[in-house]
């Protein structure tokens, strides 16, 4: 009576259940939603930075805490942090704005007010150079780094500070003056008014202006020849920045990232 | 067979999954697939990060552009094709639109949006040429957020085109309009500083603004400088312009406080030293020397004088003499008056109305009564008789009656009354015949009247004053014991019956019917001292009436706005019955009569106030003609730019914010911050003067006698040959008293000149008086020439006789002088007052007589030379030192030389009624700040403040970013022209108020010769 079945049922059952097995996963692993990762911590605290805007009220001169020294910013926290970080800008490591703490102590305060967690650490990092290798940069940090042990989540993006036209400048003259044209775009953001870092103002303060100067290694002075001399000295230090680096000044020029900041966001668990 | 054993048609289990396998994998494959959908790559995502990244650059570059805009804002825009892009109503929103479309364009340049392999890309077209420019600029709609003037700026970016490609493919391009608050204050700035710029450039009727303020201040100054130089400060230049300068940097100061919360504080500063040098100057300015020994010597000066003290309160209180007012009295309107009505020979004067008074109105009055008739015949005439004549006769038969009286109408008296019988018959006698006989008839009818004929009188109808009832009206008495109307029965009766016929006759007259019953005028007797005793009366009248005042406001007095002629006339009315003081019921006919003339005389002194009230209003007006052909506004416009000063109230020094700003403070940094009439040096404009004055004084035409030319009415074009003759005195006096103290060969040299003049001036006085007091008095010419000799000896010298004549204080030795000379019997209180009278109305009169008013020329150099003279000498005094009692004596002598020049305008209606000198100062002002900044204090330290800076710069934009930036308009210099009229009024005497110093229309070195100005 036992007709040979053509294969054994146990081998049958198992390959059965073996393929019901891979169909499941098949099924399993459908992409049901777009395929996008879960926002981290640092994302975050990165987009709150980016749309959340405040209003500070600073003293601009430490020496004169009265009320007509007392400015008025507002804007979003990561604009108010890119400010700090341009105005902060140290040249060969020496600082050449005017002092800035008030208003970065006032920045401060008010980032970390904004990101304060009860489980989480952060640290924001924002950096400006307005080219690679550039020998001006401005670095401006609120909450410490985290410990090297740590599993630490990252963010990061550019923000806008002011100007953009200096890219545009530079780009625009690169092809035809060469270095030269690129230095000279870059220095004349960098130098004189508003939006500058290296101010030839009289809010320059004397120890200040001699750091300025000496950065430099030009005499310090406050008239009107003194700072076209300072504009040319960051004119030629700018010119042997790109000159180290790069090997035609169009690709010089591509690079110039003076108007954006670059902001990071680091995230971890105490 | 079991089914379960049914072993055909046997499927394998593993195909069954394998069925399975298969069919999950074909779903899951399925299910993949629907995630990316036929038609291409997803734009959406991409679109959507474009736009939020777009909204953040977007943002950005408003806040900048705003920046820009502000740092060099264009006020005017360029006659360039791309200027015309700007608008020219509001040059300055429209430049913004402009600048803020330029930074969106270059913003989006950089804004690039990838999600996977979708690039999107927002844009605004470039602005290549002016088409585009104004294309790009409309697609900008700006709007302030909140109130006006606050922080906000709403705007909307119209169609930004976000195009997404995937690797160089067009996916999609959608338009969107994207609308962003910006907190930028500087929209907030711009309409301060158009308000700022406005309120300074209105004058004082224009509205609140710089000009009231200097109005306000300029007031303040000229009054109590016009007052101390009135109280014998030696001020020179009441008004000058390096006052000018203060008080209109004070003034626009304060606009500044105004307009945005707080002012310069460097203009503070500035201000404060500048008013410090200006009052040093001041103090200082009639000699070189500096400090505080001069203002020892002007405070000493005035507290030693003790008549001038006001000039040094006002110091203290410069509200003080704006306030005061002026007493204006009657005075010699009443001499005046009283000359004429005593004097005059007609209707109205002294003599017709004692006349009237001493008269009585009498008529006669009858009345008729029929009291019996009776008619009878004698003799029958028969039947056929015929009746050949008629004769009638009348006759009258009067028989005295019983006495009865006639009846009196009311107000009349009845004198005397006839009581009469009048009988008349008439008798007709009738002659008839028969043949030859004759026959006679006769008819008697004899009527009776009673007739009573009454003597009326009515006493003093038309005198003047109350009438009333006078006590002993028909008997002898009253104060001068006087016959009265005693005799005025006697004289009635006389005159109306006996002269008439007799009382038989009237009587028969009245029943006849033709009595004359007119009303004829009897006069009185008047008894011997009337006229002496009603003069006396009159005097003492007239003294009480003179000084009838009232207190009106010194301006609007001296202005002729209330004219103090129609206020005294009014009071003088209220007060008639007072000073008329008739009593209730008079007690002699010299009383009725001293009444009539004092009620008489007080309707002269009416008369002579309304003609006075009349002559202020023509005075007014020729002031009015005088001040506007010297290009002033009339009285009556400046009256009202005297009253529109206003309070300083500061605004706001907060921008009130919108949305996260609530309010952002701001700075002023003004360039000069203290405006100099001196040239600077400044920034963007090299040397310039940041203010420009010019202060005219109208009335400084210094011996010109304003006051008469003014009167007549001839001010412009007038003759300034001569002056008046106080002036040309009080000149020789200062010379006399300077050439005492200083040897001066020049001074010495016109002086004697000057005294050469007004000698002969003063021999025309002589004359003059000595005739009218020949005319008014029994004395022959030589004798009234030795009492004017002996009046005015009591003076010492040619200038203080001159003097003595001008101010009137001659007139009372010179008649004491004359009444000694007449005989006894004549020197009578009533000569006396009468003499004393004329001579003060004769010396009031000569001050227009032309032939006595004295040459200009030798007065002007006199008073010039002798102000040089005695300055030196204060100079040399000040530093000598002032200390030491020798010089206390001595040292007073220059002080008044310098304050003794007169100046402002007298106004006197008629000469003798100086009840105030006014002097009117017209001050134009021009400045302009070489650069005036605004500062909210907003922004990062990258970006600094927020500045609003106007300048004179040309404001350039690469617009199509070539490198070579566009001209598109002009920046201006915050600038301003206002201007103001001060009127300063002190009291008479004293050497008035005004500019001496000879510079009458002052103009700062930067002021334009422009040639549209007074």
């Amino acid at each position: 009576m036992m007709a040979g079945r053509a294969v054994s049922s146990v081998l049958d059952v198992t390959v059965c259940l073996l393929l019901v097995s891979a169909s499941a996963v098949t099924l399993t692993h459908a992409p049901t939603t777009p395929d996008r990762e879960q926002p981290g911590r640092a994302d975050a605290v990165l987009e709150l930075l980016t749309t959340s805007t405040v209003r500070i009220d600073y003293a601009s001169s430490p020496s004169r805490p009265d009320d007509a020294s007392n400015l008025t910013a507002h804007g979003t926290l990561a604009g108010l942090l890119a400010a700090g970080t341009v105005a902060n800008a140290t040249a060969h490591g020496e600082p050449i704005a005017p002092s800035t703490a008030g208003y970065r102590r006032a920045v401060a305060a008010s980032v970390r007010r904004a990101t304060a967690r009860q489980d989480v650490r952060v640290q924001v990092l924002v950096r400006w150079r307005p080219y690679p290798g550039a020998h001006v940069r401005g670095r401006f940090a609120v909450g410490p780094s985290p410990p090297p042990s740590v599993d630490v989540d990252a963010a990061s993006a550019t923000v806008p500070w002011g100007p953009s036209p200096v890219r545009r400048r530079a780009v625009g003259v690169a092809r035809w003056e060469g270095f030269a044209g690129v230095s000279r775009a870059i220095a004349d953001g960098l130098v004189g008014g508003p939006y500058s870092s290296i101010r030839t103002d009289s809010t320059l303060a004397g120890a200040r202006r001699a750091a300025v100067a000496s950065a430099y290694g030009i005499e310090s002075s406050t008239d009107e020849v003194a700072s076209e001399r300072l504009r040319r000295a960051v004119e030629r230090s700018v010119e042997a920045d790109l000159r180290n680096r790069f090997d035609s000044p169009v690709e010089a020029a591509r690079t110039v990232s003076f108007g954006r900041v670059r902001l990071t966001v680091r995230t971890w668990s105490p | 067979m079991r089914l379960a054993e049914d072993e055909r048609g046997r499927v394998p289990f593993a195909l069954v999954g394998v069925v399975l396998l298969v069919g999950s994998a074909a779903l899951t494959a399925t299910m993949a697939r629907q995630q990316a959908p036929a038609d291409g790559p997803v734009a959406g995502p991409a679109i959507e990060k474009a736009k939020s990244s777009s909204h953040a650059a977007i943002h950005a570059a408003i806040e900048r552009a705003a920046r820009q805009a502000g740092r060099n804002p264009i006020v005017e825009p360029a006659n360039t094709s791309y200027g015309r892009v700007i608008n020219e109503s509001a040059p300055f929103r429209d430049y913004l639109r402009v600048r803020i479309y330029l930074a969106v364009v270059r913003a989006l340049d950089g804004v690039r949006a990838r999600e996977g392999a979708v690039v999107a890309n927002p844009a605004v077209p470039d602005a290549s040429n002016e088409t585009a420019l104004r294309e790009g600029k409309r697609r900008i709609a700006l709007e302030p957020v909140g109130a006006d003037r606050s922080a906000g700026l709403r705007v909307r970016v119209r169609n930004v085109t976000v195009t997404t490609r995937r690797d160089g493919r067009l996916l999609d391009r959608r338009q969107f309009t994207p609308t962003i608050v910006v907190s930028t204050p500087v929209l907030a700035l711009h309409a301060r500083t158009q308000r700022f710029e406005t309120r300074l450039n209105r004058g004082p009727l224009d509205g609140p603004g710089l000009g009231r303020r200097l109005t306000a201040r300029t007031y303040a100054l000229a009054w109590v400088r016009g007052y101390a130089q009135y109280g014998g400060a030696p001020i020179e230049n009441v008004v000058a312009n390096r006052h000018v300068e203060v008080l209109t940097n004070g003034a626009v100061l304060r606009e500044q406080r105004r307009a945005f919360g707080r002012s310069d504080s460097g203009g503070r500063r500035a201000m404060g030293r500048a008013t410090a040098t200006v009052a040093v100057t001041d103090l200082t300015e009639a000699s070189s020397v500096p400090g505080d020994r001069w203002v020892e010597y002007l405070f000493e000066r005035t507290d030693e004088d003790g008549t001038t003290p006001t000039g040094v309160r006002a110091f203290a209180n410069p509200d003080a003499p704006q306030r005061a007012n002026a007493t204006v009295g009657v005075n010699r309107s009443a001499d005046e008056a009283f000359s004429r009505f005593v004097d005059a020979a007609d209707a109205d004067s002294l003599e017709s109305v004692l006349a009237s008074a001493y008269s009585a109105d009498v008529k006669l009055t009858a009345t008729v009564r029929q009291v019996d008739r009776h008619v009878w015949t004698s003799g029958q005439p028969a039947e056929n008789w015929t009746l050949v004549g008629e004769r009638t006769e009348t006759n009258v038969r009067v028989r005295p009656a019983p006495a009865s009286n006639a009846p009196s109408p009311p107000a009349w008296d009845r004198y005397r009354s006839y009581s009469r019988t009048v009988e008349r018959m008439h008798t007709t006698t009738k002659r008839w015949r028969d043949g030859d006989r004759t026959r006679r008839t006769q008819r008697h009818r004899r009527v009776t009247f009673r007739v009573t004929i009454g003597v009326l009188g009515n006493p003093a109808p038309r005198a003047p004053g109350r009438s009333g009832e006078i006590a002993s009206l028909y008997e002898r008495g009253g104060p001068l014991d006087g016959p009265n109307m005693q005799d005025v029965p006697r004289k009635a009766v006389e005159t109306l019956v006996e002269n008439r016929g007799g009382p038989d006759e009237l009587a028969w007259r009245a029943v006849e019917g033709s009595l004359d019953t007119g009303v004829k005028t009897v006069r009185a007797d008047r008894p011997e001292g009337l006229s002496a005793w009603v003069y006396a009366d009159l005097a003492a009248l007239r003294e009480r009436t003179r000084t009838v005042s009232v207190a009106a406001d010194r301006r609007s007095a001296a202005t002729g706005r209330r004219r103090p002629g129609n206020l005294l006339g009014r009071v003088l009315r209220d007060r008639r019955a007072k000073l008329v003081d008739a009593p209730e019921r008079y007690d002699s006919v010299a009383d009725r009569a001293r009444i009539a003339a004092r009620a008489a005389y007080l309707d002269r002194v009416r008369e002579r106030l309304d003609e006075r009230s009349q002559r202020s209003r023509t005075v007014r007006r020729n002031v009015d003609r005088a001040l506007s052909s010297a290009g002033l506004p009339s009285l009556e416009r400046i009256e009202r730019i005297s009253a529109s000063r206003e309070a300083a109230t500061p605004g706001r020094s907060m921008i009130p914010g919108a949305g996260p700003v609530e309010g952002v403070a701001v700075s002023v940094d003004a360039e000069p911050s203290y405006l100099t009439l001196a040239a600077v040096d400044a920034d963007p404009v090299g040397e310039y003067h940041p203010l420009v004055a010019r202060n005219v004084n109208v009335f400084t035409v210094p011996y010109g006698d304003a006051a008469d030319r003014v009167v007549e009415g001839v001010f412009d074009g007038f003759d300034r040959r001569r002056v008046d003759l106080g002036t040309a005195a009080r000149t020789l006096r200062a010379a006399d008293r300077t050439l005492q103290h200083r040897d001066d060969r020049r001074l010495a040299a016109t002086r004697d000149e000057l005294r050469t003049d007004v000698d002969a001036s003063m021999r025309q006085v002589r004359r003059h008086l000595a005739s009218s007091l020949a005319r008014e008095s029994s004395l022959d010419r030589r004798a009234s020439r030795a009492a004017v000799e002996d009046g005015l000896a009591a003076w010492n010298g040619t200038a203080e006789q001159a003097l003595a004549v001008s101010n009137g204080s001659a007139a009372a030795p010179i008649a004491d002088a004359a009444v000694e000379r007449l005989p006894a019997h004549e020197r009578t209180d009533r000569r006396r007052d009468w003499i004393a009278l004329r001579v003060r109305l004769e010396l009031a009169g000569l001050a227009r007589q032309e032939r006595i008013r004295p040459p200009e020329r030798p007065v002007d150099r006199t008073a010039n030379r002798t102000r040089r003279v005695a300055r030196a000498a204060l100079t040399k005094a000040v530093e000598d030192g002032l200390a030491t009692a020798d010089e206390r004596a001595k040292r007073r002598w220059f002080g008044r030389v310098l304050s003794a020049v007169p100046a402002g305008l007298p106004v006197t209606p008629i000469p003798g009624y100086w009840y105030a000198t006014v002097n009117v100062w017209h001050v134009e002002v021009g400045g302009t700040y070489a650069r005036f900044t605004l500062q909210a204090r907003y922004g990062t330290p990258a970006s600094g403040p927020v500045e609003y800076t106007r300048a004179d710069r040309t404001v350039r934009v690469d617009v199509d970013d070539d490198g070579d930036p566009e001209r598109l308009g002009r920046n201006a210099p915050v600038s301003f022209r206002t201007r103001t009229v001060v009127l300063v009024v002190v009291p008479p005497d004293g050497s008035g108020v005004g500019d001496v110093d000879g510079d009458a229309d002052e103009r700062s070195p930067g002021w334009p010769g422009r040639s549209d100005n007074p």
